[in-house]
């Protein structure tokens, strides 16, 4: 009834003489992105921290092609399976159109995984505090013209959200084609997060729309005898790095316990080649059939895992290099000897992952963006190799580098090789190819001094 | 052959539309004293309970009709009785601290069945200690059984099965016999033991006529004070899966045997099981938002609707209760939006050290596995206060601009409501906010056939603070 009324009030007002224009518009063209506001909350807008664009893209998963669904017969060069996912667009924000031609040239580039994000907390007791803000717009999909599904971001664990920056879409709104929406954020609680599209979810975030986000905490600004971090922090002047300090802390420990002097993304996801050849075939999976064929790394899978961020050639497929143009992280961990190295672990495959590093204890200090504290201070950090992480959990893991070996290393190549990878042996396979793919890396340590400081999470 | 079956068929559709004919009338009966969202709970004076295993039929909300079996409260002699009364999940039995839980279970099922008490000390099964059974070396069953029925109404045995409730928390019951088979076809149910320490006894004023009279009580799921919750917000939340195929040849199979055919057993291999449909309560999404005793669920009485307030340190300082269950073959891991839960007990235990230390924690996915009892506590409230008067710090486009969501208001503001695009559901009411819930292995969140959204889902309805004019 209530309902009713108001829409009624919505056309008394010509409002929707006014909606409707709008929505001619977009057939017109040319008119891409936000028109004519109904509020406008700020005069002067925040600039957003990122801009990423939903489409769709291919990415090179290297294997064996021997099913009916893989590889996908329609790739391109060098690429085997269809994706959907997030292209960051950041450096186009200063462009003069919401959308500008260069953000529209990243159709059909979407990125595997997801731009990684990262965060300063901020303090809730600062009445002077700007929100971050992420930018999303939807570029629609150039193998699927005919699917117009919006997306949204869902910040995954974002804690006492509201539904509009929440990116769930049948409780709030979601980003059609050819348009544009601003997520606004407060982070006041450290730790590892994820994010995704939830606009049919099931379908969007397996078909790779999927990243990873965490939140640096308030410690790094230094606190007592802690010092502060010795790298720059996301807003410029919030702290004075310290060159002496660690690189970061992972929780307000108030101890130093979760000090670390390299972090690295450790984000889990999965490809289930048939609902990837569906989407790109114009059919529909029976997602209860659901059986990964490859387990991905940061959005790729071993050996390329072990390639640098950014490198452009991967594994073969069937003899055809592979294009990692929209897989742009590695996953190798380097690393001297003595350094503590914080894994950040998320997971958004379907599939409980048992993440292994063979030979050296880890410190499990956080899960899903809680410091492992009980309220009255109890610790609840443990040490293991092998640690359970489910569909939509993160773990912050913690490992000290052990003592180098000596002469040219274990490896022979001047480092000490340890594996990291997923026990749940199908998880180090690539389409059920013998051998080992799939969610695996290796941590490299080197003598003391070796390897430069760490500049930016991830070596970014 | 025709001429064999024609009768079996006849008398198993005479047996569905006897138990559709009276399913009017039965809830008619329940409807006013139940809570509209929230945990019913179970409660006997002597802590005495009748349970009757029967066959039953679930409805998915894909439209299929699955052929299932499990619990009716009470004591029937005759299937096509009991499966009008037939409930899936099994009943919430809720007892306290020290009372002595005894169920009297009474067979109707072509088979032995048996209950077990995972999590129970002692349990007793006609007042000797419960213990497998053997048969030529073999287990037959975890439990003393309560013995087939001949036919569906000619009742088959009874067992009575008991244990003093030690230990405050939530707890499951279930099937302990072919238990593989059983179970899965819906044999289980939930236990709450409320904590008897002075101080925290389970003391709270239901009236079933005003959601706001119910507000501002204190309940506790340990015999801590860190285990309070608001009583009316408790909820239990039973995971469960169901393989389509594997109930089919169990329905066919029980068609033949009230047709006069021998009862096979392992009428469906388990080597080839597959769940389709993933449940919230026994009800697949959208009907997990329905009210309990939603009256096109018959025998799905429990909705799976998290319906609070805002917490407000003054006003509504008490949280919710969620009381997860895992009934099903994996970990769900279930992920509910807008807030962390506040994990306080696993299994019918709170979470501390060894001396009592408090090692609650925040999480934001719960992998709840089978056979697992995950006691949380949840609230939510904005974070930023956002309102007309200290609005969003972004430019919110034009609805002609955004896909709208049937739950969304048209406002960003708790309380609110807003112009919404024509030809929309609009199902917001007063402005209230909602979040969902759901197990984040997403296929679970699709339903047989690749039908989205049509799984384990469910969302947590956030009124405005009261007074309100929400209905």
């Amino acid at each position: 009834m209530n309902q009713r009324l108001s829409r009624r009030g919505f056309l008394k007002l010509g409002l929707g003489a006014a909606a409707g224009a709008a929505g001619a518009q977009l057939f017109f063209g040319g008119r891409a992105g936000m028109l004519s506001p109904v509020v406008s909350a700020q005069t002067e807008p925040i600039t957003p921290r990122y801009y990423l664009a939903g489409t769709d893209g291919w990415a090179s998963l290297p294997g064996v092609g021997n099913t009916y669904f893989y590889p996908d017969p329609w790739a391109p060069e060098g690429k085997t399976s269809y994706m959907f996912g997030f292209a960051d667009v950041t450096q186009h924000l200063s462009d003069p159109e919401l959308v500008s031609p260069n953000v529209l040239a990243y159709k059909e580039k979407a990125q595997i995984s997801a731009p990684i994000m990262y965060f300063d907390e901020l303090d809730p007791n600062n009445p002077n505090k700007e929100a971050y803000v992420v930018r999303l717009t939807n570029l629609g999909l150039a193998v699927r013209p005919d699917l117009v599904d919006s997306h949204t971001v869902h910040w995954h664990g974002f804690r006492n959200v509201i539904p509009m920056f929440d990116g769930e879409p049948g409780s709030s709104v979601a980003v059609p084609i050819g348009r544009v929406f601003d997520y606004a954020y407060y982070p006041y609680e450290p730790g590892t997060y994820m994010y995704h599209c939830h606009f049919e979810d099931t379908e969007h975030v397996h078909m790779g729309m999927v990243g990873l986000v965490f939140v640096r905490p308030m410690q790094n600004r230094g606190a007592g005898s802690l010092k502060a971090s010795r790298v720059a922090p996301t807003i410029a002047g919030l702290y004075t790095p310290d060159p002496t300090g660690p690189m970061g802390y992972a929780y307000n420990d108030g101890d130093g316990s979760t000090a670390y002097d390299r972090e690295y993304s450790m984000f889990l996801s999965e490809v289930w080649n048939e609902s990837h050849w569906d989407d790109a075939h114009i059919q529909l999976p029976d997602w209860t059939d659901y059986k990964a064929d490859f387990y991905l790394l940061n959005g790729r899978v071993y050996p390329d895992t072990l390639l640098p961020n950014y490198a452009p050639v991967g594994a073969p497929t069937g003899g055809v290099a592979g294009d990692l143009g929209e897989q742009p992280y590695g996953s190798l961990v380097t690393c001297n000897a003595g350094e503590r190295v914080l894994l950040r672990f998320a997971n958004l495959g379907f599939t409980q992952a048992s993440m292994t590093l063979a030979g050296i204890r880890m410190l499990i200090v956080g899960m899903d963006a809680v410091m492992l504290r009980g309220k009255t201070g109890v610790s609840g950090f443990y040490e293991t190799n092998t640690f359970q992480i489910g569909a939509g959990e993160s773990t912050d893991a913690i490992f000290t580098a052990p003592a180098f070996s000596g002469g040219a290393g274990s490896s022979g190549q001047g480092y000490d090789t340890y594996l990291l990878y997923n026990r749940n042996i199908a998880g180090i396979s690539n389409n059920g190819e013998m051998g080992i793919g799939g969610q695996m890396t290796e941590v490299r340590v080197y003598p003391a001094g070796s390897v430069p400081q760490q500049l930016t999470p991830h070596d970014l | 052959m025709k001429r064999r079956l024609l009768p079996a068929i006849l008398a198993a559709m005479a047996l569905l539309l006897a138990s559709g004919a009276q399913r009017g009338t039965a809830l008619a009966a329940t409807e006013p004293t139940d809570p509209r969202n929230g945990v019913i709970c179970e409660t006997s004076p002597n802590g005495h309970f009748d349970l009757t295993a029967t066959i039953g039929y679930a409805l998915m909300s894909d439209g299929n009709a699955i052929h299932m079996w499990g619990y009716a409260l009470g004591s029937y002699t005759d299937a096509s009785v009991a499966a009008d009364a037939y409930q899936y999940p099994g009943p919430i039995l809720c007892v306290n601290q020290g009372d002595t839980l005894s169920i009297t279970l009474h067979n109707l099922l072509p088979e032995a069945t048996s209950l077990v008490f995972p999590g129970q000390d002692n349990v007793l099964v006609n007042g000797q200690p419960s213990q497998p059974q053997f048969a030529a070396g073999e287990m037959t069953s975890m439990a003393q059984v309560a013995g087939a029925a001949s036919s569906w109404d000619i009742p088959g045995g009874t067992a009575t099965y008991s244990f003093l409730a030690s230990e405050p928390g939530t707890y499951i019951y279930e099937s302990g016999t072919n238990a593989g088979v059983q179970v899965q076809m819906g044999m289980f149910g939930t236990i709450i033991v409320r904590p008897s320490a002075a101080g925290f006894a389970y003391n709270y004023t239901y009236n079933p006529n005003s959601r706001a009279a119910n507000e501002g009580q204190v309940a506790y799921a340990y015999n801590r004070e860190d285990s309070a919750f608001n009583p009316a917000h408790e909820h239990v939340e039973i995971l469960s899966e169901i393989d389509p195929f594997m109930h089919q040849a169990y329905e066919a199979d029980y068609i033949n045997w009230i047709g006069g055919a021998a009862h096979n057993p392992q009428a469906f291999d388990m080597q080839d099981y597959v769940a389709r449909y993933f449940l919230i309560n026994g009800r697949s999404f959208p009907d997990t938002m329905a009210d309990n005793n939603a009256p096109w669920l018959p025998n799905q009485p429990y909705g799976a609707l998290v319906h609070i307030y805002p917490y407000d340190a003054a006003t509504n300082p008490q949280p919710a209760m969620v009381r997860y269950v895992g009934a099903g073959t994996a970990d769900f891991p279930f992920h509910p939006h807008g807030n962390d839960s506040l994990v306080i007990g696993r299994d019918g235990r709170a979470l501390t050290d060894a001396s009592g230390e408090d090692l609650s924690r925040y999480k934001f996915s719960l992998p709840v596995g089978p056979g697992q009892t995950w006691d949380v506590t949840f609230d939510w409230k904005d974070d930023n206060n956002y309102s007309a008067s200290n609005p969003v710090p972004i430019t919110v486009p034009q609805t002609a601009n955004l896909t709208v969501g049937p739950y969304w208001s048209g406002s960003s503001y708790l309380g609110s409501a807003g112009n919404l695009p024509p030809g929309g559901e609009g199902y917001s009411q007063c402005g209230e906010y909602y979040h969902i819930a759901h197990n984040h292995a997403l296929q679970q969140m699709t339903s047989w056939g690749g039908i989205t959204l049509s799984g384990q889902a469910t969302y947590t309805r956030i009124d405005p603070p009261l007074p309100n004019n929400c209905p």
